[in-house]
């Protein structure tokens, strides 16, 4: 078997002697890929076609490198020509298409009629949102609530100075300035982490927190310190990451977002001004699992979604709602909350 | 069996002991020497004769190794000496003697005597002993065996007295068994019907030697003229026909019901029908097909083959060169070999019916000897004879290569290439030696080793001045089904990435989802509205104008607002190899071939390259780099351009001529984005370029 140094050598096609077995190529994709470097990932995963292109963890590298290779209609490609590809690859590659095909479909954020009502002051007071297996979660300084769509009993607990939700895999957990809390118990932050300001899934299983002085903290699944790095944008307020593990930062003060790969190089800034759109600040914003993002604009309560090439699909200017905070599954389901209607609803993309 | 019959006499000699042998003659010859006595009357001297030989026969039979050949002479002898007896009075050994013999035969009757007083003595021992079985049986021809010994037909049986087993069989008929109580002196009659089940039907067929298969079974063939029969020659004439130009086939007896028939001879249309057969209660007579003469077919067979002029050769003969059409050509099943020397062969066999022309476009192909397979001590011999049975027919049926078959007569060749001890040189040699011995390019052996519980099946491919091997490896799940590891084996993969594809939109023609490496242009997004001028309305419709057929195809479509043509290259792809040990060997004997037999620009361009890729993964890339720089690309093969630079940097790379490969990847750096590495699409070159840069130590981060 050869060695990493060899490997590091590894060209495609590759000569004898060089090429390591396929499980080692895998793993080197996907550091490879995480680690902001998707040509390397690429040719790794070239290299490992014909031992594992039936292997599903194989595909979704290849599915991911493609599109952080910025060639999203060949990750659609890829997944449209095979045989038994998932009901869930199907979908994200036709939401590719939709947002980053040449027949780009506006973004319609259609309401739906049901509301779901939440008491006055949580709705007041709500920081921040989530919506995750049928319940609704919503977050104030003082608490996290849960609301069952089905009508089962709202439950809460109390939670001092939570800043931000995660939804999405597993349980939500809550930020706070100093903490992590589930359901499952409370991670205090390392001290190095001043005033935890935002946080977000980090590929491979850890958490970036983001905090109030513009430092970005790698925390593995114990709570320990990774990485550290200072980010040189002024007032970063949030921080989101893709399934690439691709990083955004919003700026509170630019109100654009900045853009870095998986290995924190910078890639872009999205300034929505710029692109036309309706957009002046900023409150809050959502990749989905390709980078495609849609901001919530702080005066106009209004969505409105950008793909990962900057370009503009629609906003929700023209709907008869307004989101001061919301949530989005990153297909066609978002949940939004109207703080002085004191209401919750579902808007399909 | 001619014995000899042998006295021991034992003395009691003083040291040393002596054995004598006094040889006292044949049992023939004893037995004709007491008849010559009898005859002469001299009695007394025939018992004396006989008397030892029957001792000799009593004890043979005693210790049951009395011969058939032997109990007719026992018979006999107590015959002889039993009438011996009678004429001197010794009634009473005479009876003892009839006894004897009544019990070896009860239906056996004196014959060295016409005395009617001995005979009624003979009788009245008989019947003191035994019965009669009075036995009808219906056929006549019916096998019929009493306690397990045969009689022929109906007669009347005398058996001894007590139980007896009675069977009947016949073809096309029941079976047949009873038990039969006979007292002694008394008769019992017994009419047996045996019942049918099948019966006998005749064909009679012209031409001579025409097959004929029952129910997808030979049956026979055609030989006997029917004029040698009588019931034959008179049943043809009935009809019509002459006896003597017809030939009969006896079918075997057939169950009642619908029967599929086949009769087929070469040169000559097959006849397919159904009989039904039903039975005839009464005598079950054999039933008779009428006259059958099959209708001479021929067909005019072209053959041609890639590359052209190779020798055609059709069941050992010669029929010239390829392009070749061979009028009148007789229909049947033939053995079609197409072979160019140093350039491979075809072989395949055909089944050419019912059609007044084919068409064979031969491949050349390289060959394949397979070895055969060796095995661990735990695997079962029934195992590995059937995995071995079983592989031999699923790689026939490989289409990439001709398979040839081993006749090497050591069974521990194929070891050879398992076993530890054996060094590689050794095993390359013997790769040489027996390539070249069958005229083959590679050489297939496989081994079924134990894992446990499990049979794991290796399947290896050497090729002679390749070191190493490929080999294929697969759980062993049936050993009658080993084509999961031969399909394993098989050149033509599946690959995850492949191809041009299309989505449609609803809107005009269809969205190209991904381009061919050849599209002149054309890019994901752009949306094709014709292609030769045909309207193209779905991604399943777009898609089948692609099948690597090297045409050019005329494409209009629109990028954006704008609306353009394009002229694109329906490309054959071009393979890039992911590693030894897997497949390099058979892909290296797959392209080397291509190379060789490819005579049209873009074929030979596409081949080229992949072989040159093989190369690479093989470790030889100088030999790669002789392959690209010999590479001449035309206009049209310019699309190649790019892949021939890159497979050069990626060789050059390996040669450690690191400036000469920075050269070439700067200026494939300048391609457009969406550049792709071979023809079909498939591979993204850029990244590959940046990534070889990188390795190289001039390339930028991402």
């Amino acid at each position: 078997m050869a060695s990493l140094g060899l490997a590091a050598q590894l060209t495609f096609p590759p000569s004898p002697g060089e090429k390591p077995d396929d499980a080692r190529l895998l793993a080197t994709a996907r550091r490879s890929l995480f680690g902001g470097d998707p040509g390397a990932a690429y040719k790794h995963l070239l290299l490992s076609e014909s031992g594992m292109a039936g292997d599903e963890e194989w595909r979704e590298l290849l599915f991911l490198t493609l599109i952080g290779l910025g060639k999203p209609l060949d990750a659609s490609a890829f997944v449209l020509g095979q045989k038994n590809a998932s009901g869930r690859d199907r979908m994200r590659s036709e939401l590719l298409l939709k947002r980053e095909g040449p027949a780009r479909e506006p973004a319609r954020f259609l309401p739906e009629t049901q509301v779901f009502r939440v008491p006055k002051e949580v709705a007041r007071k709500a920081v921040s949102m989530a919506a995750a297996g049928g319940s609704v979660f919503v977050l104030t300084p003082e608490a996290f609530y849960t609301y069952p769509l089905d009508g089962s009993p709202q439950a809460f607990r109390t939670i001092a100075g939570g800043k931000e939700i995660l939804d999405g895999k597993g349980e939500p957990l809550v930020l706070t300035s100093s903490s992590i809390v589930s359901v499952s118990g409370t991670t205090q932050l390392p001290l190095r982490i001043n005033d935890a300001a935002s946080f977000a899934r980090a590929p491979g299983g850890g958490l970036y927190i983001l905090d109030s002085a513009g430092k970005v903290f790698l925390l593995d699944d114990g709570g320990k310190i990774i990485e550290e790095r200072q980010i040189l944008i002024r007032k970063p307020s949030k921080i989101r990451t893709d399934e690439l593990g691709r990083v955004f930062i919003l700026s509170d003060s630019g109100d654009d977002i900045s853009i870095y790969s998986s290995g924190f190089d910078p890639l872009f800034v999205l300034d929505p001004a710029a692109s036309g759109a309706p957009v002046g600040r900023v409150s809050d914003f959502r990749p989905d699992f390709a980078g495609n993002i849609i901001i919530l604009e702080k005066g106009s309560k209004e969505l409105s979604f950008f793909n990962f090439s900057k370009r503009f699909l629609g906003s929700s200017s023209d709907k008869a709602f307004q989101a001061d905070l919301f949530s989005w599954d990153g297909g066609g389901s978002l949940t939004v909350l109207d703080r002085k209607k004191s209401s919750v609803m579902k808007v399909s993309l | 069996m001619k014995k000899i019959l042998a006295l021991l006499l034992l003395t009691a000699l003083p040291a040393p002991a002596q054995v004598i042998m006094e040889e006292v003659g044949t049992l023939s010859e004893q037995l004709d020497k007491a008849g010559d006595q009898f005859r002469s009357y001299k009695f007394e001297k025939s018992v004396q004769t006989l008397s030892t030989l029957i001792s000799t026969l009593d004890d043979w039979e005693k210790n049951g190794s009395l011969q058939e050949s032997d109990e007719a002479v026992y018979k006999k002898a107590l015959e002889i000496r039993a009438v011996s007896y009678f004429h001197l009075g010794r009634e009473q050994n005479a009876r003892e003697d009839f006894s004897r013999l009544v019990k070896l035969d009860p239906d056996v009757s004196p014959e060295i005597t016409s005395s009617s007083k001995i005979l009624r003595f003979f009788n009245t021992v008989r019947d003191s002993m035994a019965g009669s079985l009075v036995l009808t049986v219906t056929p006549h021809d019916a096998e019929i065996t009493i306690d397990g010994k045969a009689f022929a037909g109906s007669r009347t049986i005398r058996l001894l007295e007590g139980l007896h087993i009675l069977k009947a069989s016949a073809m096309g008929h029941n079976s047949f068994t009873r038990e039969i109580l006979v007292a002694a002196g008394k008769s019992v009659e017994e009419s047996i019907s045996l019942k049918p089940n099948a019966r006998k039907v005749f064909f009679f067929i012209r031409p001579q030697g025409a097959k004929l298969f029952v129910d997808g079974r030979l049956a026979g063939s055609a030989d006997v003229a029917a004029s040698e029969k009588p019931e034959w020659s008179q049943y043809i004439s009935g009809t019509g026909n002459d006896p003597g130009e017809f030939f009969a086939i006896e079918a075997l007896y057939l169950p009642p019901g619908d029967h599929r028939i086949e009769i087929s001879a070469p040169c000559h249309a097959t006849r397919k029908f159904t009989i039904p057969v039903s039975l005839d209660a009464v005598e079950n007579k054999p039933g008779y097909i009428k006259p059958l003469e099959l209708q001479m077919e021929t067909l005019t067979l072209m053959v041609d083959s890639h590359p052209r002029s190779a020798v055609v050769e059709i069941d050992g003969t010669k029929y010239g060169s390829t392009p070749v059409e061979i009028r009148d050509f007789c229909s049947g099943s033939h053995t079609v070999r197409v072979f160019k020397e140093g350039q491979g062969e075809y072989s395949q066999k055909l089944e050419l019916r019912g059609v007044r022309s084919y068409r064979l476009n031969a491949k050349l192909r390289p060959t394949l000897l397979w070895l055969g397979s060796s095995m661990d001590q735990e695997v079962s011999r029934e195992a590995g004879s059937l995995f071995q049975e079983s592989m031999s027919s699923a790689l026939s049926n490989i289409e990439s290569f001709n398979l040839v078959l081993s006749k090497e007569e050591n069974p521990f060749l194929s070891d050879t290439f398992f076993t530890r001890g054996v060094s590689a040189a050794e095993q390359e040699s013997a790769v040489k030696q027996l390539c070249s011995k069958y005229r083959c390019e590679g050489l297939l052996v496989s081994k079924l080793s134990s894992e446990g519980e499990n049979v794991v099946a290796s399947l290896r491919l050497y090729v002679p001045g390749i070191s190493g091997f490929d080999e294929t490896t697969a759980l062993l799940l049936d050993a009658r089904e080993p084509s999961f590891l031969v399909k394993k084996f098989d050149p033509a993969k599946d690959v995850a990435l492949s191809g041009p594809l299309f989505f449609s939109d609803g809107g005009e023609g269809v969205v190209v989802l991904r381009a061919g490496g050849c599209w002149n242009g054309i890019a994901p997004g752009d949306r094709i509205t014709s292609i030769e001028g045909e309207a193209q309305k779905t991604p399943v419709e777009a898609a089948k104008w692609f099948t690597g057929s090297g045409k050019k195809l005329a494409v209009v479509y629109s990028r954006g607002p704008e609306v353009r043509s394009a002229e694109i290259l329906d490309a054959q792809p071009v393979f890039f190899c992911d590693g030894d040990g897997a497949g390099s060997r058979k892909q290296w004997l797959r392209f080397n071939q291509e190379v060789i037999s490819s005579e049209e620009e873009f074929p030979l361009a596409a081949a080229k390259l992949s072989l040159a890729s093989v190369e690479i993964g093989l470790g030889r890339p100088l030999v790669a780099l002789d392959i690209l720089d010999g590479l001449q690309l035309a206009e049209q093969s310019a699309c190649l351009v790019p892949t021939r630079k890159y497979l050069r940097a990626v060789a050059l790379f390996h040669l450690g001529r690191l400036d000469e490969a920075k050269e070439e990847l700067a200026a494939l750096k300048a391609l457009p984005e969406g550049t792709r590495l071979g023809s079909d699409g498939k591979v993204l070159l850029l990244p590959l370029v940046e990534d070889l840069l990188k390795m190289t130590g001039d390339g930028e981060r991402r």
